[in-house]
């Protein structure tokens, strides 16, 4: 039976390190997904996400909200990515280009990351979420996976789909892409 | 199909799930409705959305690169110390040995590719066997679990008999065909003969856990996904596979060398600083043929074994003249009023043909005294065609005599046997609260303690691993906090506070009930000390800390020194557990010259640096000190050195959180532990 991320939280804390292997199993793709998006080249997403995982695991004690982990996993991957933006631009000498990155990044053809509207579900809502198209399973396999019946899984996505749709609403039609990411 | 009813099948219908005739029903509606046309698009494209998403992250694994480099970071030589490991209890995050633990797993991994060895010979040597008998050893359990598996000619199991001595039945003895399958609960004197789609993946996959050849195919797919890393290695006539993933647990698989067979399969956990053994699997008697008798049960059963047929029993309630609702709210109806009448047989008959016993243990000791109302149903047709919901009022007597009303809410549907489509059974949601917190027959007694008091005989309960007692206030106490609580010793439980003024908000908002602040002493760690006086001084220093199964947690090389003291005389009279005495001695004083007699210098540094850090946060430093028991000493001939045995006690400082929002009114430990 799957944990909840707060419940796997604890046992990280309580001297079971192994079960953030659980965390990484459920969040990897989103937050690659979520970091391609920005970066744009899938080997430094890998980088910037793996990084990011590093530096939750080892701040997890300062976590305040355990049931907050993904969002504050995207916070923290958000600072990786400005840092790898910085290094670049370092690197080249040229300031122009991690600029034209970030901008390029803001204008994906994602108008918005889905992943920063799938944080702000409920965990239950989000789990179904992950499960279906992230782990790509049937609904049958993602019923079987958290052990409830078929109907209750297209309920979740069904209720799950309407609070994404609020919330993308809300933000893609406040604008915010290309100000939200050169403000990380 | 009205809208509402459009909009609660658009999932559904996306998703493949409709049967034909709401599909076509649902499908009219959009063509007429364009509302629900929009919806059903701006749902498509937002699936759309989330599908490319999926598929972009589809290759990603990256679960083992994390860990290993998070171990690699806690493994880093200028983050350990002596002190830092064995306190990592008290350092307040415990990864330090686990981590350890597990990255020298890692590290023992070597380069070597398993195609060399050819899991795949062995997965092959398997399709010449027919038979086998497999013995499971869970955990602790003595007594084995038993399969027998006879397979066919390509492969498929046949036919299988399971033996389960340990289960919630009592012991349990199972036989398997395709066809069907029979289930003698040898304890409770039950048998009975079921083809339900509900034993039909749990069967699956049991066979797949007795199957090595799919357990071996399984590792090699989570080896491509980069989930499992293989080592193998030769011990005599066998073949040894090591299987590590990322989250510490390991698995080892024997092989014979000769064969090709798998003969066992080990699974361990890396479980605070040492490997757990939790399961063993033996594999034996490979292609000795077995009596088809073993897989037919019905001619072995004593007489007063009450025998429930569910192949040949008629289940559910007839529709008759019913309308579907009505039909759903009788056989709600009727299910209840067996429970009423205390007629398991009928309630389990109602129940897809559940077994008599079943229903025995679940509602046995609550008495349903009547029926309040039933429905009216609602249809819950966006998930499965003609299901519905019926909502009830029940009262019920408690085993105090304290009389509640329980409101549960059956699902119910026809169709679920298929040679009688017209009758209605009960698919669910009849839980009458019984295995929420429980009136006790003293309850009185527990519900007049305050929230201290309970934090306070929990522990206690704890401490004398009286499980039946802990359990009446954390109903969900597992075996994994018994291990963690058994045997605590209580320090301190102070005075409870709501949780607006829990610290660092880790509560959630508006939570109802309070938590006590406590300080418990947990079971003592042991672990040993490695000392020597081959050296210039020729005295005995500290050279490594092992755990308590003897396992190198970390090896202390003395780089500089040990120098030759002042006082070197009286030092080098200490015997190996006098030194280590004197070390923690030092160390209880914070007395760093003293200790850096013993311990490296560069070891005493890190603890020095810690607790000044420690104190510049306004942490009680003295507070942070070991307590630690010195015990005796062994000589190791082949490390030419002495062990001395110690035990360490760990302290935990934290808040219980407590809640008493339930029937009985007691305080039950919610969290915080």
């Amino acid at each position: 039976m799957d944990l909840t991320d707060k419940e796997y939280v604890e046992h990280c804390r309580d001297g079971h390190p192994e079960d953030f292997g659980l965390l990484v199993e459920r969040y990897q793709k989103p937050l690659f997904a979520w970091l391609a998006g920005w970066v744009g080249d899938s080997g430094q997403a890998e980088e910037a996400a793996q990084e990011s995982f590093v530096r939750a695991f080892l701040s997890l004690n300062k976590l305040r909200k355990p049931e907050s982990f993904y969002s504050w996993l995207l916070g923290i991957a958000g600072r990786v990515a400005k840092e790898q933006f910085r290094a670049t631009a370092h690197r080249q000498r040229d300031r122009e280009a991690a600029e034209t990155m970030m901008t390029n990044a803001a204008e994906s053809d994602e108008p918005y990351p889905l992943e920063e509207a799938i944080a702000a579900l409920p965990e239950s809502h989000r789990q179904v979420i992950l499960l279906r198209y992230y782990e790509r399973l049937s609904c049958q396999e993602v019923a079987t996976r958290l052990d409830m019946p078929l109907g209750t899984v297209t309920k979740t996505l069904s209720r799950a789909y309407a609070l994404l749709r609020q919330e993308l609403a809300a933000r893609e039609g406040a604008q915010p892409t290309v100000n939200q990411t050169q403000s990380l | 199909m009205n809208c509402a009813e459009c909009r609660d099948n658009l999932v559904a219908c996306a998703e493949g799930l409709l049967d034909r005739e709401t599909l076509l029903e649902c499908q009219a509606h959009l063509e007429a409705c364009a509302g629900c046309r929009a919806e059903c698009q701006a749902i498509t494209a937002l699936q759309q959305r989330l599908v490319a998403r999926g598929q972009a992250a589809a290759e990603v694994a990256m679960v083992a690169p994390v860990m290993r480099r998070v171990l690699q970071k806690q493994s880093e030589p200028e983050g350990e110390s002596i002190m830092s490991r064995i306190l990592k209890h008290r350092w307040g995050f415990g990864l330090g040995a686990a981590a350890s633990a597990a990255a020298v797993v890692i590290a023992i991994i070597i380069a070597m590719s398993p195609r060399a060895f050819g899991l795949e010979q062995v997965i092959e040597a398997y399709n010449h066997i027919r038979f086998l008998h497999v013995k499971t050893y869970p955990g602790d359990q003595e007594t084995p679990n038993e399969f027998w598996i006879k397979a066919d000619e390509q492969g498929r199991v046949e036919k299988a008999r399971y033996y389960l001595p340990v289960t919630e039945d009592g012991v349990k003895l199972i036989t398997w065909t395709p066809e069907k399958a029979e289930v003698w609960f040898q304890s409770k004197h039950g048998f009975l003969i079921l083809q339900t789609k509900r034993i039909a993946p749990q069967m699956q996959s049991l066979l797949e856990q007795s199957q090595p050849q799919l357990y071996l195919k399984g590792l090699l797919e989570q080896q491509k996904a980069g989930k499992v890393e293989l080592q193998i290695q030769e011990q005599g006539d066998s073949q040894v596979i090591v299987a590590t993933n990322s989250s510490g647990q390991k698995q080892v698989i024997t092989i014979d060398k000769k064969t090709d067979l798998i003969t066992s399969v080990k699974w361990y956990l890396v479980q605070g600083d040492h490997e757990v053994l939790r399961t063993r699997t033996e594999f034996s008697d490979y292609n000795v043929p077995i009596d088809d008798k073993m897989f037919e049960l019905q001619d072995q059963l004593p007489e007063d074994v009450s025998v429930a047929d569910q192949l040949t029993q008629v289940i559910g309630v007839p529709q008759g003249n019913m309308t579907d609702e009505q039909a759903a709210e009788e056989t709600v109806r009727q299910f209840f009023q067996a429970l009423v009448d205390k007629d398991y047989k009928k309630a389990g008959s109602i129940y897809g043909g559940e077994l008599e016993s079943y229903f025995k243990k679940q509602f046995g000791s609550l008495t349903v005294a009547r029926i309040i109302s039933v429905g009216p149903a609602e249809a819950q047709t966006n998930w499965v065609k003609r299901g519905f919901r019926v909502p009830c009022k029940l009262e019920i007597i408690q085993p105090d005599g304290h009389k509640s009303v329980a409101e549960p809410s059956p699902y119910v549907r026809p169709g679920d046997d298929e040679a009688h489509p017209d009758r209605w059974n009960i698919t669910g949601g009849v839980s009458l609260g019984q295995n929420a917190v429980k009136v006790l027959p003293d309850n009185e007694k527990y519900a007049a303690l305050t929230a201290e008091q309970t934090a306070r005989a929990f522990f206690e309960a704890c401490s004398r691993k009286d499980w039946d007692e802990a359990g009446k206030f954390m109903p969900y106490l597992n075996e994994r906090l018994k291990e963690y609580l058994g045997g605590l010793k209580i320090v301190s439980v102070g005075e409870s506070f709501t949780a607006e003024k829990y610290p660092g908000g880790m509560a959630p908002k508006g939570y109802p009930g309070r938590f006590v602040p406590y300080e418990i002493q947990l079971s003592p760690q042991e672990f040993n000390v490695r000392v020597s006086n081959a050296n210039p001084a020729k005295r005995y220093v500290i050279t490594g800390v092992f755990d308590g199964k003897l396992k190198l947690q970390q090896d202390l090389q003395w780089t500089n020194g040990p120098d030759v003291l002042a006082d070197n005389d009286a030092y080098a009279k200490l015997s190996p557990a006098q030194a280590v005495k004197g070390y923690f001695d030092a160390f209880a004083k914070l007395d760093w010259n003293e200790m850096a007699k013993f311990d490296p210098d560069y070891d005493v540094e890190h603890d020095k640096k810690q607790f000044e850090m420690a104190a510049k946060s306004g942490t009680d430093v003295h507070k942070l000190v070991p307590v630690v028991e010195v015990g005796e000493a062994t000589w190791s001939p082949e490390q030419s050195a002495w062990f001395v045995k110690c035990r360490m006690s760990q302290t935990k400082k934290w808040n219980l959180a407590l809640r008493k929002d339930n029937v009985a009114g007691r305080w039950q430990v919610d969290g915080g532990i």
